[in-house]
């Protein structure tokens, strides 16, 4: 589990927020804190007041695993092969145990045909393969994905949305403002102003994000996680 | 008005795109899998990529805009205020606009990626072009800021817009509906009567095409309107 208390951190102000195992989207207006929430939960920002731990630990002792709206910004390497080794080997890994873990990995991602491939030349969901596929090779206790769906057409997101479930992942913290995404996790967190505003499941936000005044309830019906739902059962 | 491609190819580290086709005025959407060469067509369209061959023709076309994906790639200056006068605007009016009245004084990149992609799209739409080329322009916006810009795009279509996007649930009205597919532009024609034979489909429209017989358009108040019809 993934707690938070006290938290103060940039914008964000959170009394106590606690994430159970799973896949968890969190969605919410642009500036309300869905970045440094999750900026805070992997360690790259500190808060300025409270605590989170991730089970026992805090978030700097844990391994995360980190997907960004456009992943090649944060790639360092030239070749795919070398992008999703990099971990493992800034780590000071045996080589032999490096070559085993990246074959035994894009084997699944069926990312072998593109290993010596320049990164620059890959489409833009293979770009997102090779940097989920270097995020996994740690085997994080995170895997955290700030808007990766962004860019994506729905066809490629069913792909990664796939291998993410098979990856055996404890926490998939996802940021995003698709409907559909939404409709697919676990737990909904709601964000705005840099505080929670909702958690729960996606029918339970769903409904609860219609009480009072909205000003766009003419859309109710195309955030329904039921139609996403219907829509995916269809088309499986 | 009207842009016309004729014979165009591009090839470059084993991709090779072909596009022949005439945009007319009125609200496209150009779509397509990721890779299949809808952002080089949007080069091309807005005059940003020079094709190796193959000819580009502007009819009464006097200006146009390309909007990239990055809003970053569009900073000029370095506070919020000094950028909207780049663009010739009022930064008030701007402001408004995008929802970030009293940002002014602010670095330009203390915004959020959202809050420069609305700053950007503010500046873009307030501006008048004969020719507007949107490289995903819902990508990274929330729910609010996406109807926002299609509402103003749904009114506008005495102009050549072409939408280049993935999202499916927050398009203006579509007049004409483009796809890309492996690096080749396809025709699928005028909306709504090309909707059925859309085989590329996403998984929205095959559902509400399947059991929906009236769905009217690809605009966001077509698709809720299409899904109350079927739920109720």
């Amino acid at each position: 589990m993934i707690s938070l208390n006290s938290i103060r951190c940039g914008c964000l102000s959170i009394p106590h927020l606690s994430i159970e195992p799973g896949l968890v989207a969190i969605t919410g207006p642009n500036g309300s804190g869905k970045t440094t929430l999750l900026e805070a939960i992997a360690g790259i920002q500190l808060p300025a007041q409270g605590s989170i731990l991730i089970n026992t630990i805090r978030p700097r002792e844990a391994t995360i695993g980190w997907v960004g709206e456009f992943p090649d910004l944060n790639m360092t390497f030239t070749r795919v092969i070398d992008e999703i080794a990099s971990t493992l080997r800034f780590s000071h890994q045996p080589c032999r145990m490096i070559d085993e873990s990246v074959h035994e990995l894009t084997t699944t991602l069926n990312l072998e045909p593109l290993l010596d491939r320049p990164v620059r030349t890959l489409s833009g969901g293979e770009k997102v393969l090779t940097a989920l596929a270097a995020a996994l090779i740690t085997k994080p206790d995170i895997l955290i994905l700030d808007e990766t769906d962004s860019h994506l057409d729905a066809s490629t997101l069913r792909s990664i949305d796939a291998i993410i479930r098979d990856a055996n992942v404890p926490h998939v913290l996802f940021a995003t403002h698709r409907p559909d995404r939404v409709a697919s996790a676990d737990r909904v967190i709601v964000m705005r102003g840099g505080e929670i505003l909702r958690e729960g499941n996606p029918d339970e936000v769903f409904m609860k994000s219609f009480h009072g005044s909205d000003h766009l309830s003419p859309l109710r019906s195309l955030r329904d996680p039921a139609l996403w739902r219907a829509v995916h059962a269809t088309d499986s | 008005m009207q842009l016309t491609l004729e014979q165009i190819q591009v090839n470059r580290e084993g991709f090779s795109l072909q596009a022949s086709g005439t945009f007319r005025q009125g609200v496209h959407l150009l779509t397509g899998r990721v890779g299949s060469g809808k952002s080089t067509l949007g080069e091309i369209l807005g005059s940003v990529l020079e094709p190796e061959s193959g000819m580009v023709t502007k009819e009464g076309i006097r200006t146009s805009v390309l909007s990239m994906q990055f809003p970053e790639y569009h900073i000029t200056t370095t506070t919020v205020k000094e950028e909207i006068l780049s663009w010739g605007h009022d930064p008030d009016l701007v402001l408004k606009t995008a929802g970030l009245s009293g940002r002014e004084p602010d670095d330009i990149l203390t915004l959020s990626r959202g809050e420069l992609k609305r700053l950007h799209l503010a500046c873009l739409l307030l501006g008048r072009y004969d020719l507007m080329i949107l490289d995903e322009p819902f990508a990274g916006l929330d729910e609010e800021a996406r109807y926002w810009i299609s509402s103003h795009l749904s009114d506008d279509h005495d102009r050549i817009i072409i939408i280049i996007s993935h999202d499916i649930t927050t398009l203006p009205r579509i007049d004409h509906l483009w796809e890309m597919q492996d690096g080749v532009l396809l025709d699928i024609g005028e909306i709504p009567g090309s909707l059925h034979s859309w085989k590329t489909a996403p998984h929205l429209i095959r559902y509400l095409l399947k059991n929906d017989s009236d769905l009217s358009g690809l605009s966001w108040k077509d698709l809720a309107e299409a899904v109350c019809r079927i739920h109720g």
